[in-house]
């Protein structure tokens, strides 16, 4: 290492997302010259503990690997376990799957609007984002009881029904209104456009390098979108639109989530108006032997599972992987050149999301090391947005 | 200054917002009632619960134990809301449909986390021959209404179903004549195969 150089370690929680990683940046000044990045503070066990349940309560525990995103992975896993026998499930099942899945991307992406709005010191942004959020778990609850943890999917359909179609209508369209409204006051927001416009670019070779998935991936360039690409569900039933920007940078990443929430709630319309009544279950009674694979875009990405079945009531072997274990290496491309206010808020302008992530991997905790808490990152942060006001104001 | 097109959006929005009913509620000073269907905390209904296991069987948490004691005939059936996660499978998986419900209650903090149980004690039924568990005796009693005429095929059913009728201590207290008596006592399944082969050859 150069001696000009001086080592910041951020961690072992995110400044924002406050979930564990570890970050080195490498800086001369201001500027990062080199970033390491550490994941795997958090091993939870989730592909062991899910080989010691039945495949009607491993649903039950891939729903609680996140938080945030918690219909993505029992989505994939119903369709990997689907998969091995060629289960079909009924055409509103379907539906409905469909409607609980894109719900869900508009709340994770308001929730991410929001946080990001925080860490750059626009705490009105933050207000808004989970103000409209909030509807948007009560139409959650209204549908499956629970505002998180919907417990809606099983093996072969869904567990309740959707019944108060014309409710959910008039929920949607207020969500939309509340997107469009959001969307417009933060694209033409100068401040915004100045902080966020050339910050953290990912270019669309180093995207294709990286890997990336989900709206990083479609950030820079990249149209991959699994409902797209392989439509399941009752994605191949609906109009929509993939939402791909050339740009690269941070402001593309929020004006993508934005708008994604719009084609969502378009979606969710589109199902609603044409959901018929019918079973809602495929009533499965043996799932068989064999491998499957169940893919899912996530908010964050694709998310695939993989289950193996010995004709038993239990998986033998259960494998996830999750989208955020595609995007988070790509900050090494991303934070390097970039201003140290500039690097947290590009780490988390992937919408890292750990607990998906955080299934393997060995421990290795740094000791000994002055480390730069998550406050002082988000006032770093802050501070860099109140000069941006002043100066484009003066 | 100069007002730029986006601020008076914004502007806008915070009026609306300022003249409005503020859209956070005084928690906990106005109560939340949550909407229907909604997954509150699985209580116990002792009277509808027949203590057949089929709930801890199916709790992908494992928040349901039970423990038998053979000393005072009894089956106690414990639910742990710290362990919960309000799937709603003991419900659906529920014989009587009532033994155990979702409520609307979510107010669930306590200081211990083994307080806040419901539970459901129900009396169980040793086998007369090896003294093994067969089940609770509302259990029985629920097997025995739900098979109907083919009640009289079982013995052990029999039985339950005479023991709600009180005709059972009036049948057993009686020393039958009869010589395949023995056939009338509750037995569990691997000794009433036992019994009728011996019988049998």
């Amino acid at each position: 290492m150069d001696k000009k150089e001086t080592l910041i370690p951020i961690g072992p929680y995110h400044p924002l997302l406050e979930e564990p990683e570890f970050f080195k940046f490498y800086v001369e000044g201001e500027k990062v010259v080199d970033a390491e990045v550490r994941i795997g503070y958090n091993h939870r066990g989730i592909e062991k503990l899910s080989e010691a349940k039945t495949f009607d309560q491993a649903t039950f525990t891939v729903e609680r690997i996140c938080g945030i995103c918690s219909t993505s992975h029992p989505f994939a896993y119903v369709r990997a376990v689907e998969d091995i026998s060629g289960i079909a499930v009924p055409e509103r099942a379907e539906y409905i799957r469909t409607i609980i899945g894109d719900l869900e991307r508009i709340h994770s992406h308001l929730l991410w609007v929001g946080l990001a709005g925080h860490f750059l010191g626009y705490n009105t942004v933050f207000m808004w984002a989970w103000k409209y959020r909030e509807p948007v778990l009560d139409i959650f609850e209204a549908i499956s009881g629970n505002r998180n943890h919907y417990g809606m999917f099983k093996v072969g359909g869904v567990r309740r029904d959707i019944n108060d179609i014309a409710g959910l209508l008039k929920a949607i369209d207020d969500v939309e209104s509340f997107c469009n409204m959001l969307l417009k006051a933060v694209i033409d927001d100068p401040v915004i456009k100045a902080r966020l416009k050339n910050v953290g670019v990912l270019k669309k070779e180093d995207a294709i390098a990286m890997g990336v998935v989900g709206p990083v991936a479609r950030a820079s360039g990249l149209a991959i979108d699994v409902r797209k690409d392989h439509p399941y569900a009752a994605y191949d039933r609906v109009k929509f639109e993939t939402i791909v920007m050339e740009g690269g940078d941070i402001f593309n990443k929020t004006a993508i989530r934005l708008l994604e929430c719009v084609e969502s709630a378009k979606i969710i319309r589109q199902c609603l108006k044409q959901m018929r009544p019918g079973p809602i279950d495929a009533a499965v009674r043996e799932v068989g032997a064999g491998e499957g694979i169940g893919q899912h875009e996530a908010p964050r990405g694709e998310v695939i599972h993989y289950v193996k079945a010995n004709g038993s009531n239990y998986p033998e072997r259960h494998k996830i992987r999750a989208p955020s274990f595609m995007n988070v290496p790509s900050f090494k491309r991303t934070v390097i050149g970039e201003s140290l206010a500039d690097a947290a808020l590009i780490t988390a302008a992937v919408d890292p999301c750990y607990c998906c992530t955080e299934r393997m991997a060995a421990v290795e905790p740094e000791t000994g090391r002055v480390i730069l808490t998550g406050q002082e990152l988000v006032r770093l942060s802050q501070e860099k947005t109140e000069q941006m006001k002043v100066k484009l104001r003066g | 200054m100069r007002i730029p097109l986006p601020k008076i959006r914004e502007l806008a929005e915070a009026l609306t917002s300022l003249f409005s009913r503020a859209y956070t509620n005084r928690y906990p000073f106005e109560k939340v009632v949550p909407p229907d269907g909604f997954r509150g905390c699985p209580r116990f209904h002792e009277d509808d619960c027949i203590g057949c296991l089929a709930c801890y069987e199916v709790c992908p948490a494992r928040a349901i134990a039970y423990e038998d004691d053979r000393e005072k005939l009894t089956r106690t059936l414990t639910h742990r809301p710290d362990l919960c996660i309000f799937c709603q499978q003991c419900e659906r998986a529920c014989l009587t449909e009532k033994g155990i419900m979702l409520g609307k209650e979510f107010e669930l903090a306590v200081t211990e986390r083994k307080t806040n149980t419901s539970q459901s004690r129900k009396a169980l039924v040793l086998c007369e021959n090896c003294g093994a568990v067969i089940g609770c005796l509302d259990h029985l009693k629920f097997l025995a209404k739900k098979v109907g005429t083919l009640l009289y095929t079982n013995p052990t059913l029999l039985l339950a179903r005479h023991d709600e009728l009180q005709l059972l201590e009036k049948e057993r207290g009686q020393a039958s004549p009869h010589p395949r008596a023995g056939h009338l006592r509750f037995l569990c399944p691997s000794c009433r195969r036992e019994m009728i082969l011996k019988e049998q050859f």
